[in-house]
């Protein structure tokens, strides 16, 4: 009895020491540098990246690092993302591509985005707008869609990446206008062809405006809710009569599942204060044009991926891009 | 006010003492960058852009400008004492630099190389003065029928480039091109030749196999010669000094690999190492001793070092003209100005002439202190060579594992790099020459996509290829090559044939 009654003693105490300890860990948080896993090559958004592991270095005091993890669009970087341990020292810069479109590109997708990743907080989005060829005479959307029925096939449409491939083929499929659509790997490979006068449409980042600004090409429609404050005269989706896209280009931060949620708490409050002080935030959002997100909470986040990937289901056949 | 006076001001813009530190920085970062296998401008300007938010765009540009045609500098020296490209770009100076070192002329090549890299550099910044607005039309005018053509032009130039038989030459470049296929299509984003693997789909790294195929199998290679003596025994400095007739012999090069630099370095999408290989190419068929080439001749390490200097300087004509980057390097450089909210598009000459001025100065000023700041060391990278193996060459694995890594953060890199090693182990054993496959693992997919992106502005037709006189014009040089070629074959074998007779 009285041995028994020790080794139960030991056991609870033992147990409630590795509770304390459990716990002292979540308070310790962090006590060692954190990574934040960016998914794609250098200096492309990586600005963005970079403002985000500065807010959330300033506000829990340990150095994080931008790991850059490039290819597949962004999947390379998820799967590994996806793997690290949960313990709050792995944040993941995620996007729409990455995080959303997975399942829908993919037979056997390297990891689940909605079961191996926590949503933290949502960051922005990246607008999109129809740009033309400034020496072309079409002035507006609905001008260009009545061309474009009049003359199908006739003007080429330079279609970047998945994203421009699908939503070239949502606005072909919903205004009935037919183009010829031009593909490219990558945004800067198609200036040249539109400064010779190869191509006369394309859907373009923010990247573009500089371009609308130089006189070389005209913004003709964007895809985001309001107008931008940059480009005030150029009507949205919506303002034009057409349906908004199915699909949001967003960019968030998320973790591996099984993350403690005091951490994840931790890292929402972190990234929405640096969204509305932080300086490079401010460079970021400017520079890359993307729309900034109001300060939100993991559920947003979550919901606007899970909403998200049914945009991607419906839009991929569409777009005829084959799951492999 | 007029250009002669931006130019002046550029100069003392350039010439002031912050900007002045910084090119210093920036040119010897980037030789250090390039003498160290694996890590290249692209990696070390990446790690710098945190730092570059901090400085006045012009100042760093002219840092991450001087690391980018500095890394060419330091490149060729590993590639010539080691045959191992210290970056992709240097991959041709291998062919005859390292067959030099073996003979115990390393110290003529370096300096051959620095100086031909320096007048390289001096003509591209000329081009990049004065006749940016026309080269750049030329440019533009190149669509994708203009690409193709020039490509086809370029695979056929590169089966000449091997020494010794046509047929594996073009067995090289064939291997090359399907090894190019590996990774998603443009068109279709479906993957091809990935067998599952996600590391694949965006291709093989370039990286981890041009060194692989040429450094790592010299390293396995050399495993057969058992020793611990160092690669050349003691070299005296007056080896340094090439002969008369080393000058006489480098000056046509040079000036050719002006024009090859010039053009594709402007050309978005190609670059100093197609400019490399074009000027080998045409070397090895201009001269009259072609056998020699692949042995040591100093024409094949001339023209292309002058080609590439001048095709990093004039990579800068569409990217500060237009604010089109011909490659992920100059795209970081110009993130620095967006991001400081400078335009650079066609505007920057008139709205920013300081800037613009002020780093197009400072290039004179960086590439006059890579000329003296390398020929001094070219004693001290000489005498490396007398460390032995089994010291030098695990030091060297490490950094090409560290530059593989440098990128990527992918283990799946290192281990392609060992793979590559291997390969270019079998393809030395079979006798297959490297540069060409790593010629037509660049120019392939080009090959490829710009073909298909011809028909789609086509709509189908074949015609386009012929409608332009550009793309007349290189596929009638390929076809002419490609006639010559046979020509001479046939009459080889002719001889050959003959001489059989008579014995």
């Amino acid at each position: 009895m009285f041995t028994f009654s020790k080794r139960l003693a030991g056991a609870v105490a033992l147990a409630a020491g590795m509770l304390a300890g459990g716990l002292a860990a979540a308070d310790e948080w962090p006590s060692k540098p954190i990574t934040l896993i960016y998914p794609f090559g250098p200096g492309e958004t990586d600005i963005l990246a970079r403002a985000i592991a500065e807010s959330i270095e300033t506000a829990v005091g340990q150095p994080v690092t931008v790991e850059h993890k490039p290819g597949a669009g962004g999947v390379v970087g998820g799967t590994a993302a996806a793997k690290a341990a949960p313990d709050g020292y792995t944040v993941f810069y995620g996007t729409s591509s990455n995080l959303s479109a997975v399942t829908e590109l993919y037979n056997s997708p390297p990891y689940q985005p909605l079961e191996d990743f926590e949503p933290v907080t949502y960051v922005g989005d990246f607008p999109l707008w129809l740009f033309i060829r400034d020496d072309l005479p079409i002035q507006s959307i609905e001008e260009l869609v009545a061309y474009a029925k009049e003359n199908p096939n006739e003007l080429n449409m330079g279609v970047q990446h998945t994203t421009g491939k699908i939503l070239a083929a949502l606005f072909e499929k919903e205004t009935g206008a037919e183009f010829q659509m031009i593909n490219y790997a990558t945004d800067p490979d198609v200036v040249p062809d539109v400064l010779a006068g190869r191509i006369d449409l394309v859907w373009g980042t923010g990247q573009w405006v500089q371009h609308h600004k130089d006189g070389t090409v005209r913004a003709l429609v964007s895809t985001t809710s309001k107008r931008s404050d940059e480009l005030p005269d150029v009507p949205t989706l919506e303002e034009a009569g057409l349906s908004p896209l199915p699909i949001k280009i967003y960019v968030g931060t998320a973790v591996p599942t099984g993350t403690p949620p005091e951490i994840i708490a931790k890292l929402n409050d972190a990234i929405n204060d640096g969204m509305k002080n932080n300086e490079m935030f401010q460079k970021a959002y400017k520079f890359l044009r993307v729309v900034p997100a109001d300060p939100n909470e993991p559920d947003e986040f979550a919901a606007i991926m899970r909403d998200t990937k049914d945009g991607y289901q419906v839009a991929v056949p569409i777009a005829g891009i084959a799951k492999q | 006010m007029s250009v002669t006076q931006q130019m002046l001001d550029g100069l003392f813009i350039a010439v002031s003492p912050e900007n002045l530190m910084y090119c210093a920085l920036g040119v010897s970062l980037g030789t250090i960058v390039g003498v160290i296998p694996g890590i290249g401008s692209l990696a070390t300007i990446s790690l710098l852009l945190p730092i570059t938010f901090y400085l006045d765009p012009t100042t760093a540009l002219i840092m991450m400008a001087g690391i980018f045609y500095g890394a060419n500098y330091g490149g060729s020296t590993t590639s010539i004492l080691l045959n191992l490209p210290g970056t992709p770009t240097n991959a041709v100076t291998c062919l005859d630099g390292y067959p030099m070192s073996r003979q115990g002329r390393a110290g003529v090549a370096l300096l051959m190389t620095t100086v031909a890299s320096f007048l390289g550099g001096s003509f591209g910044i000329l081009m990049l003065m004065l006749f940016s607005p026309a080269i750049v039309k030329v440019a533009i005018a190149f669509g994708p029928a203009e690409y193709f053509s020039l490509m086809i032009l370029g695979l056929i130039a590169a089966s000449v480039i091997a020494r010794g038989s046509p047929v594996k030459g073009i067995a090289a470049v064939a291997i090359g091109i399907v090894l190019g296929l590996v990774g998603q299509d443009v068109g279709t984003g479906l993957l091809r030749f990935t067998f599952g693997f996600i590391d694949l789909s965006d291709g093989l790294s370039i990286v981890a196999l041009a060194m692989g195929l040429f450094g790592m199998c010299e390293i396995v290679d050399s495993i057969k010669t058992a020793g611990n003596h160092g690669a050349v025994p003691k070299v005296s400095l007056r080896a340094i000094w090439p002969t008369r007739s080393d000058w006489r012999r480098s000056w046509s090069p040079i000036f050719r690999g002006f024009g090859y630099g010039s053009f594709f370095g402007t050309l978005p999408g190609t670059g100093g190492m197609i400019a490399a290989f074009m000027s080998y190419a045409t070397e090895k068929k201009l001269s009259k001793h072609p056998e020699e080439f692949g042995q040591g001749a100093i024409e094949g390490i001339a023209g292309p070092e002058s080609a590439n200097s001048a095709g990093d300087l004039t990579a800068f004509i569409p990217t500060l003209t237009l604010g089109i980057p011909g490659n992920v390097t100059m795209a970081l450089m110009l993130s620095v100005l967006f991001m400081n909210g400078i335009n650079p598009g066609p505007t920057l000459i008139t709205s920013s002439p300081d800037i613009f001025w002020g780093v197009v100065m400072s290039f004179w000023i960086g590439n006059l202190m890579l000329l003296l700041l390398n020929i001094p060391m070219i004693g001290l990278w000489v005498r490396l060579l007398t460390i032995p193996y089994q010291y030098l060459y695990p030091a060297v694995i490490m950094f090409l594992c560290i530059g593989v890594y440098a990128v990527s953060n992918s283990f799946f890199d290192l281990w392609l790099l060992i793979l590559c090693g291997v390969a270019g182990y079998i393809m030395r054993i079979t006798d297959i020459p490297a540069g060409p496959l790593l010629l037509g693992f660049v120019l392939g997919p080009m090959l490829e996509e710009n073909f298909r992106r011809a028909m789609q502005f086509s709509r189908g037709s074949l015609g386009i290829f012929v409608e332009s006189g550009i793309s007349i014009a290189c596929l009638l040089i390929a076809a002419i090559l490609i006639c010559l070629g046979l020509f001479s074959a046939l009459r080889d074998a002719r001889h050959e044939r003959r001489e059989r007779r008579a014995a």
